[in-house]
């Protein structure tokens, strides 16, 4: 009895720190948030607290359904994207590679890690403005008479985030794979199933897990992206990030925080059906 | 005629680095026969199976599979198919998804896929489990959901990988007679891995012996038994005594041997006089009596063992080696420890004696 009531308070003094990091820099923000978007704005970035709904109604303006709806194309897109750039890598580390290759394949993966995203992204301006690399190989090799505009638009915005989210792709579907028991492959090959069927019917349901754990981690970021579309995005392509940005920076906290927390709503509400949908209790002892 | 096999392995070479881990094997499966690979772990008998399945490509030789090389053939085109140790179930597929996994895969009407399944299933006595996911079932129900998948595709040969080694005793023994049971009625050819004798000499109608990539011996049960040929077999299988002897001379079919100078009639295998061998005997085989009996060797009770139906003695020769002895327990005895330093000797009929080869 002593020594269960000591390991209780023992666990309590062990959760305290998490506990006072979360209320301090995770409970408190929301709630402080959750107060400046029921008030209003005030002239000169001032917040005046007359509390209504003023700012979740002016988010539902018609003005604005274009950037939400440029937003959950690009995340989906985005998401789309790396699934098929991911899978392939993933598969090729986890099953086909010889072993001594699979760590090194994996540090290429994480690499860019060491470098800023805000200067990778720079570093894709380089690449696609009209004097940039590509244009230029284009031009000399004289398969474009003038360069291309790869730049400013929605391809660009797509390219700068399935680059940026590919590592949060790959290291999940790797992951399932790794784990997946080789010699159920060899099973479904002498049952008669030929490379295809084992791969439809075994390799990917069993890789699930990695999917679903991989389109969470990128579509998820990439509905509040902003520094892909701030730099290589055109002037319309305005995703929710970059509103709730600008409205921060137009000292609109109010209307910013009430965008923020439909955001966080929404990211929630996706999540949820995430985990309901990818996790089947059963089978997954 | 020529006899067609199901199965024909021919000398077939498999290395891994610079180690070969089958070593020019030829082997012949006959229709409906019960066959096992023996041996200990690593003597090549589960990648000799797994090139009979396809998942393994030797480097040298064939594997013809009902009169078809089928060498380079990718195990979804063999007619074969294999219980996996540890089964090998797919963890999201139901019990009768697992089963119809097969023949789903080829051109079969559902109907017909699932009268196949409940047969199959019912056939390994798991019928109404069809919803059950795999982590739902036990041991031993794990076992016959793997044995109806590879059945319900009524191959010409089941092969399989140690698929009791993970059971505990008991149901193993239920299982061994239930597989040898399954594999009459159905009248196919399995090819059995084990490392568990006991296994192989209770269900197998031709026992392979394999070690260190090579096939020792080749058998029924009672001939590795009685008279296997090179000593690893002998001792592999059972417990057995060796002593070193030489040829004294031949006569007819059975050859005199010296063995410490003590003259022993033995079995003859065509050594010639002068020849040092090794003779095999059996611990049951032994006899043991009184000291001083003509042509028997002399030694001293070392140790006495009870085993309930029988005693097992050490005796120690005069050579010093010490040899095993097991007698039945036919009357009760009740002082058998006093036995220890006893002056006996022993002696067995000369045709329970074995020369081994090499």
């Amino acid at each position: 009895m002593a020594i269960e009531q000591r390991k209780n308070r023992l666990a309590r003094w062990l959760l305290a720190p998490a506990v006072v990091w979360l209320t301090l820099l995770l409970v408190a923000p929301l709630v402080i948030v959750l107060v400046v978007s029921l008030a209003m704005r005030g002239p000169y970035g001032t917040t005046i607290y007359h509390f209504n709904l003023h700012n979740y109604l002016h988010a539902i303006d018609p003005l604005y359904l274009r950037a939400y709806w440029r937003t959950i194309w690009i995340a989906t897109a985005t998401t789309l994207l790396c699934i098929a750039v991911s899978y392939p890598v993933a598969y090729h580390i986890a099953l086909r590679a010889p072993a001594r290759w699979k760590r090194i394949l994996l540090v290429f993966v994480v690499i860019p890690f060491w470098t800023s995203f805000v200067i990778r992204t720079y570093a894709w301006k380089l690449l696609l403005f009209s004097e940039g690399i590509i244009n230029t190989a284009l031009m000399s090799s004289g398969v474009t008479g003038e360069p291309l505009k790869l730049l400013y638009n929605d391809f660009a915005v797509l390219v700068g985030q399935v680059y940026g989210e590919l590592p949060f792709m790959i290291l999940p579907i790797y992951v399932a794979l790794e784990r997946l028991d080789k010699r159920l492959l060899e099973a479904a090959q002498d049952l008669g199933a030929n490379r295809f069927w084992t791969f439809v019917k075994v390799t990917l349901p069993l890789s699930r897990p990695g999917l679903i754990a991989g389109t969470v981690l990128v579509f998820i970021p990439s509905l509040g992206a902003f520094i892909t579309p701030d730099l290589l995005g055109g002037a319309k392509s305005i995703m929710i990030g970059n509103l709730i940005q600008n409205q921060f920076a137009q000292l609109n906290k109010p209307f910013g925080s009430a965008l923020s927390l439909m955001l966080t709503a929404a990211v929630l509400l996706l999540l949820a059906v995430a985990l309901k949908v990818g996790f089947k209790s059963r089978e997954l002892a | 005629m020529e006899e067609t096999y199901e199965v024909e392995v021919e000398n077939v070479t498999r290395r891994f680095g610079d180690v070969a881990a089958v070593n020019s094997v030829s082997l012949s499966v006959r229709h409906g026969e019960f066959l096992t690979l023996l041996g200990p772990s690593g003597c090549g008998k589960t990648t000799l199976l797994r090139m009979i399945a396809g998942f393994d490509t030797p480097d040298e030789g064939r594997v013809i599979l009902g009169g078809q090389d089928v060498t380079d053939v990718p195990p979804y085109r063999r007619n074969v198919t294999t219980v996996f140790q540890q089964y090998a179930l797919f963890p999201h597929l139901n019990v009768f998804k697992n089963v119809a996994f097969g023949p789903e895969r080829r051109r079969i009407a559902r109907d017909e896929v699932k009268r196949r399944v409940r047969d199959a299933l019912e056939m390994v006595r798991l019928a109404g489990r069809d919803e059950s996911f795999p982590n739902e079932l036990s041991g031993g129900q794990q076992q016959r959901v793997a044995l109806a998948r590879a059945l319900v595709l009524e191959p010409r040969v089941l092969l399989l990988d140690e698929p009791l080694a993970a059971l505990d005793l008991k149901l193993r023994k239920e299982m061994q007679l239930e597989l040898k049971g399954l594999q009459r009625r159905l009248g196919i050819s399995f090819i059995y891995v084990t490392h568990d004798q006991e296994e192989a000499l209770t269900m197998s109608d031709r026992i392979v012996v394999m070690n260190a990539g090579r096939i020792e011996q080749v058998g029924r049960a009672e001939e590795i038994y009685e008279r296997p040929l090179t000593e690893f077999v002998a001792g592999f299988i059972g417990l057995s005594n060796i002593l070193q002897g030489m040829v004294e001379a031949m006569n007819g079919e059975y050859s005199m041997i010296n063995i410490g100078g003590v003259i022993v009639r033995v079995q003859s295998n065509g050594a010639k006089p002068g020849e040092k061998v090794k003779v095999m005997v059996r611990p049951e085989k032994i006899r043991i009596a009184g000291a001083d009996s003509d042509r028997a060797l002399a030694g001293k009770i070392d140790s006495v063992v009870y085993l309930g139906d029988s005693t097992q003695l050490k005796v120690m020769l005069e050579s010093g080696q010490i040899i095993t002895v097991l007698e039945q327990n036919r009357e009760p005895s009740s002082s058998i420890h006093n036995r220890i330093g006893e002056r006996v000797s022993i002696s067995w009929e000369p045709e329970s004696a074995i020369i081994l080869r090499g």
